[in-house]
């Protein structure tokens, strides 16, 4: 198990660095300039030649890589050249509201889509089967944008429940902000919900088939033992990495629900970041999420291997 | 304790506990949230010309002069002024009291070293440079300019509204040089920028500047008082329109400065919602040419396109009402001082088989041309579509270039030909008065390598200009105004395709807002529920 734990852990530690570098790479090597969409429509050659120096912009591309990797080893990511703010703190301010949507999705995913796989693997064929599979497969085909803007009619404009858009820090107002997370996350939960619940009832109906499940059934377990002690206990590795690649992803990946609900989270601040070519923050971020993601995969790593130990020896 | 003043005492308690606890209530009736359209690209007003900055600026800073509504200036931050009979020597003060937010005074230091900047970033700023023979301090609160020769527009460029417009800075937060970014937003202005409370890229908070000592004239446009209206401001930007639209409808948010067409329909019969221009001019769409590269190098491709023009087919494209949308065959905004028109007939004569020969005699091989079209501007990426469908119905071979705006405008400064990822047209649109005279037009700007994008060049047209700068009677201006008009569509170095209103939608709860070109939202005043 050691070994297990030092080989995955030293496999994921080059990530990182290697990521910086194409990061870096493929950030610039599209040749935009952000000192001219900095300066504006009219700007003439030497306003903007004097704010791509101050930019540091017109050094040779190793010498800016070389600068950004000195940086970073000091655990400083740049600054914001639209802001003109540190990408830590602009993370800082926006990090709490994607991980609560990111949090949120997730709990009503494995909360609800879990047991609804689990529940339509044990009655396979059924009506109810049936039934909840397509309700499963509307889910998880429904447009985001279609699910938020129903979603929002009739809970915020029509009943008038819940608000229209926005994010409230849990500082200023835990009412506020469940109420301002309520929408967004019903809205991703639909798809992820619908996820979940047909990756359980593949799995675990998968698992029903399996002979030693046979046996316990013929020595008298019963379905909820069966369901509980040995189909979702093997279920759980691969239900435990969608969970962990979900949460990563999500925390990268919230551009389209963050924009139909004005939460200014990462997902927006790399979009616009994108747009403006503000390349420190595209660097930064992708840097962050990448450190998330390797980390995330590597703590599920480590407990399917202590769920299922055959695929640690 | 006698019992009258136990209960005067625990009257007074009541009242104050009632007051601590009521507060915030009071504070929230005050805060004002407009949705604008876009995010700052900077809150720089000197590092960018995106008119969302000066949404941004106006609260936060003021100018020495301001336009009021009949379109004249007006002194604002400074008090008085004279001019000498020759009119060569202007004698400004400034305005008793005023003080940047950090509680120094505004000196005359400030007003010359924000002046200087301002001439080295704007094309009317350098115009009056150098005209300009001295700058100086005569105190900390009086400064003269002594011009080399008459020029009739030194108000109108100090009082500019649009961007880059000359405002007033505290001189330590420029001193860096023009081409560093300002990133401490200091100004004299109503509103102070509270960074901790605002969150980049999504909302910028401002505060009512509690010092504020403003002018006494009321408030006329841009011009008299500029004392806030709200305790507080928030400026939200919001990528999806149709979420701004809901959040207006739920009283989320109060006013949408620049209101999405489609959503035009929706809001009209929303009871509470009022739907109409902000600037009631707004603005022009135009075909830009790159007049460096072939074939739109030869006036008589460009003057073809013209041609085809249709412009009843390009403004429905950017209003979702008839009435919003107009024909202005004038290069100057229709309704404005200088409208002529004056040569305006070949634009949208829709004589295809003269456009056609024109076309031919250019010297048009059939190369593919390059129309760049921004995907992420839904109004420009139709006009763009339709635009090259115009140039393909003469004969011409026409590739659209779709990209995000940020890459159109990087590829828009390339100035080689199209076969080496250069381009020959791009469509977008100017401010009414970005139009309005021949000094301040933007596309109409002649003067070679340091004009617009295009980089048209024309010795003719800038004479003409510099005569109308300095001519001194009405009429002389309106005649070198046509003069203006008639070489510029002789030249062609852009097609004019319509003039359009945009649309604003707010709470009927808004009181006083002013409505013209480069309105503010500083005097805007919320009625409590």
């Amino acid at each position: 198990m050691m070994n297990f734990v030092l080989t995955r852990v030293l496999s994921a530690l080059p990530i990182v660095p290697i990521v910086s570098v194409i990061v870096f790479l493929l950030v610039h090597a599209g040749g935009s300039d952000p000192s001219r969409i900095l300066a504006g429509d009219t700007a003439r050659e030497e306003a903007i030649a004097a704010l791509r120096h101050h930019l540091a912009l017109d050094q040779p591309l190793f010498r800016q890589f070389a600068v950004w990797f000195e940086r970073l080893l000091h655990g400083d990511f740049g600054s914001s050249i639209f802001y003109q703010r540190p990408i830590i703190d602009l993370v800082l301010d926006r990090v709490g509201a994607t991980l609560a949507l990111a949090v949120g999705v997730i709990f009503l995913a494995v909360a609800v889509g879990v047991p609804l796989g689990a529940v339509t693997a044990m009655s396979l064929g059924s009506r109810l089967d049936k039934s909840l599979t397509a309700i499963a497969s509307l889910g998880f085909s429904l447009p985001i944008f279609l699910v938020a803007y129903a979603l929002v009619y009739i809970f915020a404009l029509r009943l008038g429940w819940l608000p229209v858009q926005g994010y409230i820090s849990p500082a200023d107002s835990i009412a506020g902000f469940l109420r301002s997370l309520i929408l967004p996350v019903m809205t991703l939960g639909l798809f992820y919900i619908s996820l979940f619940a047909r990756v359980t009832r593949a799995t675990v109906s998968e698992i029903l088939r399996q002979d030693y499940i046979k046996t316990a059934a013929a020595k008298g377990a019963t379905p909820g033992r069966i369901l509980f002690a040995h189909a979702l206990r093997v279920a759980a590795a691969p239900l435990l990495t969608l969970t962990g690649t979900t949460f990563a992803g999500l925390l990268g990946g919230l551009v389209v629900t963050e924009s139909l609900y004005n939460i200014p989270g990462l997902g927006r601040l790399v979009s616009e970041a994108i747009l403006k070519r503000d390349f420190p923050i595209i660097q930064g971020l992708v840097l962050i999420t990448s450190v998330f993601y390797v980390s995330f995969n590597l703590v599920i790593d480590l407990l399917c291997g202590f769920f299922d130990p055959r695929g640690a020896r | 304790m006698r019992n009258g003043s136990l209960r005067a005492f625990l009257t007074s308690a009541a009242v104050g506990f009632f007051c601590v606890v009521a507060a915030p209530v009071f504070a929230e009736q005050n805060v004002l949230r407009v949705v604008i359209e876009s995010d700052p690209p900077t809150l720089d007003p000197t590092q960018s010309t995106s008119a969302v900055v000066t949404y941004f600026a106006d609260l936060v800073y003021e100018p020495l002069f301001a336009y009021d509504s009949k379109g004249s200036v007006q002194p604002q931050l400074v008090q008085n002024y004279t001019v000498s009979e020759d009119h060569l020597k202007y004698t400004f003060t400034l305005r008793d009291g005023a003080t940047f937010h950090d509680g120094k005074p505004v000196k005359s230091a400030d007003v010359i070293a924000s002046l200087e900047r301002f001439f080295s970033k704007d094309s009317s700023g350098s115009e009056l440079k150098k005209r300009i023979k001295a700058l100086q301090a005569s105190d900390d609160k009086s400064f003269t300019l002594t011009l080399s020769e008459p020029y009739g527009f030194v108000l109108d460029v100090l009082a500019k509204r649009t961007p880059t417009i000359p405002y007033i800075y505290p001189a330590w937060t420029i001193a860096a040089g023009t081409g560093v970014p300002i990133s401490d937003h200091i100004g004299s202005g109503p509103y102070i920028y509270d960074p901790q409370a605002s969150r980049p890229g999504s909302v910028l908070t401002l505060r009512r500047n509690p010092q504020y000592a403003g002018r006494a004239e009321p408030q006329d446009l841009l011009a008299g008082s500029r004392k806030g209206g709200s305790d507080v401001i928030e400026l939200h930007s919001m990528p999806d329109s149709q979420t701004a639209a809901n959040a207006l409808t739920a009283g989320e948010v109060d006013f949408i400065s620049d209101l999405d067409p489609d959503l035009v329909e929706q809001l009209q019969t929303t009871p509470g919602i009022v739907v109409g221009p902000f600037d009631p001019r707004s603005g022009t769409i135009l075909l830009r040419f790159n007049s460096l590269t072939r074939p739109f190098n030869d006036a008589r491709a460009r003057r073809a396109v013209a041609m085809v023009t249709d412009q009843s087919q390009y403004f429905p494209l950017v209003t979702a009402r008839p009435e919003d949308g107009k024909e202005c065959k004038s290069i100057f905004t229709c309704d404005s001082p200088y409208t002529n028109f004056v040569g305006s007939d070949v634009i949208g004569n829709m004589n295809v088989d003269a456009a056609k020969k024109l076309v031919k005699e250019s010297g048009y091989d059939g190369t593919p041309i390059v129309v760049l079209q921004p995907t992420d501007v839904p109004n420009l990426k139709a006009v763009a579509l339709v635009a090259a469908q115009q140039l393909r119905s003469i004969g011409f071979n026409v590739e659209v270039a779709a990209s995000d705006w940020a890459t159109l405008i990087q590829r828009r400064a390339l100035k080689v030909p199209q076969s080496e990822g250069g381009w020959n047209l791009f469509v977008t649109t100017a401010t009414a008065d970005q139009l309005d005279s021949p000094s301040n037009s933007l596309p109409a700007n002649m003067n070679c390598e340091t004009s617009w994008a295009g980089w048209p060049c024309d010795k003719v047209a800038e004479d003409i200009k510099s005569a109308f700068e300095k001519a001194t009677s009405v009429d002389e201006r309106k005649k070198l105004a046509a003069d203006f008009q008639a070489r510029i569509l002789e030249v062609m170095p852009y097609v004019p395709a319509g003039q359009f209103v945009s649309l604003s939608a707010w709470s009927d709860k808004l009181q006083n807002i002013a409505k013209g070109p480069g309105a503010p939202f500083y005097g805007i005043v919320k009625k409590a529920d």
